[in-house]
């Protein structure tokens, strides 16, 4: 017996497999491909969304290595971390600093580094406090 | 009396052995981006990571099998192969981060490069569990992660308003970064429902030899063990929100993430902060090891068991081995292993359904668990939780990589 869904007369394709759908499974059919086409454009939509994020997420990101440096710097010349580690986060944050939107900035880390590095705990005092007044 | 100190080593390590190097990762990095508003999904993670764990011990409990072995028996090989290679897959990512994570955390102590302490790591992990039974491996190091308390201590001292961390408890969408904050969701919500947890807790209800008697008990430790375990992992995410967010330092890599504890702790936070990675991740790794090791001896019907001699369960042995090389190889290549966790996290997420739903028939089947198949409740919780976890990883994923680019 065949299903009133299918024309059993217009069998065009894969013998034994009805080509032509009734008005309901073709209408459920353009509801799904509506659906995702919706989904699709919101997918497309939140990429572009996603790729205009990218600039202000390279400068956050650079804000943010820029502070690291300052805070390391200030707990390191409070002896609240140790000199290994102060040297270290500095020297990333400069590699971070120096290959993002704001190369400049790398410039004062690398001297927060040097002073780490001497020990130079004054040194370090003032760099921080010059770059806290700009 | 016995029972009640077996309850309470069960609560107290699965709270130590809670946090890992992707809740230590996916929190701080989502505290410090988004504040609490991402609270929910570690909540979210938890009341399914409980169901789950609960589920798991009451299956070894009732049927006396572990959770791989009787997938492979309930499903048979071509059922099986599929969710078994994506969670080993996963099992070797994670791994590779737990090891990433100790190492990272020698890294921040001593200043030598993360990379050169991934052979002595490894060999350490390889070490102890060639040599220790089954309760110092899952006791000692789940006694030593009570150091990760520390954050729950900052919380107090920083003194963070109830009212606005109750507000993080309510899933909001931020107006901008949604991608990322999507992203972070999912790696939040993969690193609580790491599945490697409740295959490794259904195995050690195996090895120790729980009965039916160890039911409400079971029940006790998923349920307050996890609980506990999930409030370290808010707590990290609240320290990040209070300390670094407000002086505008996001989570990129670990030497950001060490900072958090120091304006709360001091001098003691710095090194606390280390020990509470170092030490986390380390006892993940073991668990994480013996995991797969299990799931693989299981599969395939060999001997297994972290009691037994390595000599009496020579291809159990030699799988943890294999594994820990290789992801010691992944530490090795240069990774970063920030980046490297965080998408382990989501892809966690991603397969969780293929890990989980064939778990969850076996819960509802009778034959295995009798009278003590699973509400409609707990199936309708998690595959909802699960499911949408998956589904807003595939999204986030992309969109991530789109925008990091």
């Amino acid at each position: 017996m065949i299903r009133s869904d299918y024309d059993a007369t217009s069998h065009a394709g894969v013998a034994g497999y009805p080509t032509a759908l009734s008005p309901t499974v073709r209408a459920s059919a353009l509801l799904a491909s509506r659906a995702m086409l919706r989904i699709a454009a919101a997918l497309i939509l939140a990429a572009i969304a996603a790729c205009g994020d990218r600039h202000e997420q390279e400068l956050r990101s650079a804000a943010s290595w820029s502070k690291t440096a300052l805070v390391v710097a200030r707990y390191w010349t409070e002896g609240q971390v140790p000199g290994t580690y102060a040297r270290r986060a500095l020297e990333k944050a400069s590699q971070e600093l120096a290959k993002g939107p704001l190369p400049d900035a790398a410039e004062p880390v690398d001297e927060l580094r040097a002073a780490v590095e001497r020990g130079d705990r004054d040194t370090a005092r003032r760099l921080l406090q010059e770059l806290s007044a700009r | 009396m016995k029972k009640i100190l077996g309850i309470a080593l069960g609560v107290v390590t699965s709270i130590g052995g809670f946090l890992d190097v992707g809740s230590i990762a996916t929190s701080a990095q989502a505290g410090a981006a988004f504040g609490y508003s991402l609270l929910w999904a570690v909540l979210l993670g938890t009341i399914c990571v409980i169901f789950l764990v609960e589920m798991s011990g009451r299956f070894s409990i009732v049927s006396g099998h572990t959770i791989t072995a009787a997938v492979r028996k309930r499903f048979g090989f071509a059922g099986f192969i599929l969710p078994f290679a994506a969670a080993l897959l996963v099992n070797l990512l994670v791994l590779a981060s737990e090891i990433g994570g100790v190492c990272v955390a020698l890294q921040l102590l001593t200043g030598i490069g993360f990379q050169v302490w991934a052979i002595p790591v490894a060999m350490a992990l390889w070490l102890l569990l060639w040599l220790a039974t089954f309760d110092v491996v899952e006791d000692g190091t789940a006694l030593l992660g009570l150091v990760t308390l520390c954050f729950v201590v900052a919380v107090f001292k920083l003194g963070a308003q109830p009212g606005e961390l109750a507000a993080g408890l309510v899933p909001s969408l931020p107006a901008q970064e949604r991608a990322h904050y999507l992203f972070l969701a999912v790696s939040v919500i993969g690193a609580t429902i790491a599945p490697y947890l409740f295959l490794f807790y259904s195995s050690g209800a195996i090895e120790d030899k729980w009965d039916k008697s160890w039911i409400t008990a079971n029940r006790v430790i998923a349920t307050s063990g996890m609980s506990f375990g999930a409030l370290i992992a808010m707590a990290v995410m609240v320290v990040a929100a209070l300390t670094l967010k407000p002086q505008g330092i996001r989570v990129e890599e670990y030497e950001q993430a060490a900072l958090m504890l120091v304006p709360a702790l001091g001098g003691w936070g710095f090194y606390l902060f280390i020990a509470s990675l170092a030490i986390a991740c380390f006892g993940a790794a073991l668990e994480l090891s013996l995991a797969t090791a299990y799931a693989a001896a299981q599969a395939f019907g060999w001997n297994w068991g972290e009691n037994l001699k390595p000599r009496a369960a020579a291809r159990f042995s030699m799988t943890y081995t294999v594994f820990i090389a290789l992801s010691a190889l992944i530490v090795l290549s240069g990774l970063n292993p920030m980046k490297l966790t965080l998408f382990s996290m989501a892809i966690t997420a991603v397969i969780l359904p293929l890990t989980v739903m064939p778990f969850l028939v076996l819960m509802n089947d009778r034959r295995y668990m009798g009278s003590h198949v699973n509400s409609r409740f707990s199936n309708v919780v998690v595959t909802l939780i699960v499911v949408l976890s998956a589904i807003l990883a595939i999204i986030a994923i992309p969109l991530e990589i789109i925008g990091s680019r």
